[in-house]
């Protein structure tokens, strides 16, 4: 019956000068589609392997809502603050990092829900699939966004070497500011992926596949007055634990995944790099 | 006067009327009738507006329609009577996911435009109500059209006469917002902070592209049905639903009607549609008739339709009094015999011991033909063959 979304993003885009400040009006109307090869329907696995280059190549997933009710703040990481997040995993001693893009929409509405980039290992190659996201502009209000989508694909279209080769966990990092949905319907896996047979699984259940492969993180934007509410974080605390991070300051989530990753692989007890010095829990190095 | 080729040319009209409280599958109805002739049918929206959301699923994917109508996959046009209200920005937004179906609007020169000052106020009040919802003017536009401060689709086209309508608007609200308490006058402030009216006119220019302003009778399409595509259900109508929770509409087939008398249309064929799920539903609050008293399978394609906008989506036992009054209501409109009568019942997959044999002896109604769909596709609907069918 009733239904406002369509009227609500643009509702929201007429509000929002930001998001007119690098685009005509007319190229926020226009029509924009999800790129066919970002389209997970038709992606059965994607594979994060070593390779003479890499030879211990870390699968990393990063799943960013677009669906808008950021404002302009997606359309901003894109641009101008994961471009450097190959650069800041390297600087911090992750030395073959591979990276795997998501843009993560809301099933609910099903513009472009899921859409998914490839591994890749260098800041050219992931730059192309960020260019290529497309990005809802608008947005607006519904009360969660299926960060869970993330976990559903990690957990069963991907197959990566540092898990099956060396059972080292990959990760994987949702960018958001809003609670996650509690499942995700049968009808919408058979929609969005290959899978043809597939039941409802709750939220917590798909963690749980993802976890057996990834350690899993999330990172909660406090860009404005409603991400800060409490409803919003509510669920993720219980659902991630120590792995629900608040970021203050959008601009810095390249570094706070590198961090992030670093510091778990430093609990590992793991040599980050194959030189001869390692760092402890604070940061220090040890030169060995 | 020489009357259009098109309302000469129309043998069949088919109204879809939603005898409950919505929800009951007018989207997917309109759009198995629409593909029985795509080439020569007509969508016709005569209640509600923008609000709406008609869920069509098609080729494996879904579309919820509320600025164009559910015949779009098929394209078919679709034509908004007087009586609808359109937000230009809001189309342009369903547009985008609808281009490659390359949709043909055609909006009556009065059809009731929706500005941001209307959602705006809308949703001011809404958080005093603290229904959670998130309106999207509908109602605050027909009021203010009630009022005598209208915008009009045909006024769409000219910028500077939308911008003293809106000056008129702005000032229509202030004055309202005024009599209300300070917070309500906050929240309608914060509503509006960032929005500038040439923002909303440009979108408006840019809308006048994609729709075609005209009375039905100078619409050339050559078109010999009509598909009548009803909004909300019977239930919430403005003048047969329960006060408040009603809609700012008339839903049963009234403006349909009406429409064809305006015209003149003399159609040899005359089908009402009626649909009802085999349970009771209801998003959101207002009362139902019975209540958690079925246990539904198979629905988990809705399951999650946590539905922001209107709240949780409820469900009961159906209630045949309550049709046979929602059928009483609607048999006020229909000035000719002649009228076929068709009853649709939706998502009979969700309630395998549902007795149709049972409810139709139940009706006052004796209806042309029973028809039944299975799951939420119009390619499963099909006519039940029962002995109880008089």
């Amino acid at each position: 019956m009733g239904n406002g979304h369509y009227t609500n993003e643009a509702y929201i885009a007429l509000r929002t000068r930001k998001s007119y400040s690098s685009k005509t009006r007319k190229q926020i109307f226009e029509s924009r589609q999800l790129d066919t090869e970002m389209d997970p329907r038709r992606i059965q696995i994607r594979e994060s392997r070593d390779s003479t280059e890499h030879p211990e190549s870390l699968a990393i997933i990063i799943g960013l809502d677009v669906t808008g009710s950021m404002g302009f703040v997606p359309e901003d990481i894109v641009k101008n603050t994961l471009p450097d997040l190959m650069g800041s995993l390297i600087q911090a001693g992750v030395e073959h990092p591979q990276v795997l893009f998501l843009g993560l929409g809301d099933f609910v509405y099903d513009r472009a829900p899921l859409q998914v980039g490839q591994f890749e290992s260098s800041a050219e190659l992931l730059d192309r699939w960020l260019t290529r996201v497309y990005l809802e502009q608008g947005g607006g209000g519904n009360n969660g966004e299926s960060y869970n989508l993330a976990y559903l694909f990690a957990a069963r279209h991907t197959s990566i070497d540092c898990f099956e080769k060396r059972q080292q966990k990959g990760y994987v990092f949702t960018i958001g500011d809003e609670p996650c949905l509690g499942d995700i319907p049968g009808d919408v896996i058979r929609r969005l992926t290959p899978e043809d047979q597939a039941r409802t699984v709750s939220t917590a259940e798909i963690l749980q596949e993802a976890q057996a492969q990834y350690q899993v993180y999330h990172l909660h934007l406090l860009h404005n007055q409603a991400s800060q509410s409490e409803h919003r974080k509510a669920g993720w605390r219980d659902l991630l634990g120590q792995q629900f991070i608040e970021i203050e300051d959008y601009r810095t989530v390249a570094k706070r995944i590198a961090e992030c990753v670093i510091r778990d692989l430093e609990t590992q007890n793991r040599c980050i790099k194959s030189t001869d010095q390692k760092l402890t829990p604070n940061g220090e190095e040890i030169i060995l | 006067m020489r009357r259009s080729v098109v309302l000469d040319q129309i043998k069949a009209v088919e109204m879809v009327i939603d005898l409950g409280f919505g929800d009951s599958g007018k989207g997917v109805m309109v759009d198995y009738l629409c593909a029985q002739n795509p080439e020569r049918s007509l969508v016709v929206r005569f209640s509600g507006g923008h609000q709406v959301g008609h869920t069509v699923w098609f080729e494996g994917k879904r579309h919820i329609f509320s600025h164009f109508g559910s015949g779009t996959f098929r394209g078919v046009p679709t034509y908004y009577t007087a009586q609808t209200t359109f937000f230009p920005p809001g189309m342009l937004m369903e547009r985008q996911r609808l281009t490659e179906y390359n949709p043909v609007l055609y909006l009556d020169p009065q059809v009731m435009v929706t500005t941001p000052y209307d959602i705006a106020f809308n949703r001011a009040l809404e958080q005093q109500n603290a229904h959670g919802s998130c309106g999207v003017g509908f109602g605050a536009t027909v009021e203010r059209h009630d009022d005598g401060v209208p915008l009009f689709a045909q006024d769409l086209q000219y910028a500077w006469v939308v911008q003293q309508k809106l000056n008129g608007i702005a000032d229509y609200y202030q004055r309202r917002v005024s009599a209300l308490e300070p917070k309500i006058q906050d929240a309608y402030r914060t509503e509006l902070n960032g929005y500038e009216d040439d923002q909303y006119i440009d979108v408006c220019l840019e809308a006048t592209q994609w729709i075609q302003v005209r009375r039905f009778d100078q619409c050339v399409c050559d078109v010999d049905r009509l598909v009548f595509e009803g909004s909300q259900g019977v239930l919430l109508d403005q003048s047969h639903g329960f006060f408040p929770h009603v809609t700012r509409s008339y839903t049963t087939s009234r403006n349909a009607f009406s429409f064809l008398e305006q015209f003149q249309v003399q159609a040899q064929q005359i089908t009402l549609n009626y649909l009802t799920r085999c349970y009771q539903t209801r998003h959101g609050n207002g009362p139902m008739s019975s209540e958690n008293n079925v246990v539904l399978v198979n629905n988990e394609h809705e399951a999650n339709q946590h539905n922001f906008y209107q709240g949780a989506f409820r469900c009961g036992a159906l209630d045949s009094a309550l049709l046979n009054y929602a059928l009483d209501c609607d048999r006020n409109y229909h000035p000719w015999p002649s009228v076929q009568n068709r009853l649709v019942i939706s998502c009979l997959d969700q309630l395998p011991e549902f007795d149709i044999g049972k409810l139709l002896g139940e009706l006052t109604v004796s209806f042309d033909e029973v028809m039944g769909n299975v799951s939420p596709y119009s390619e499963s609907l099909g006519v039940i063959q029962s002995p109880r069918i008089k």
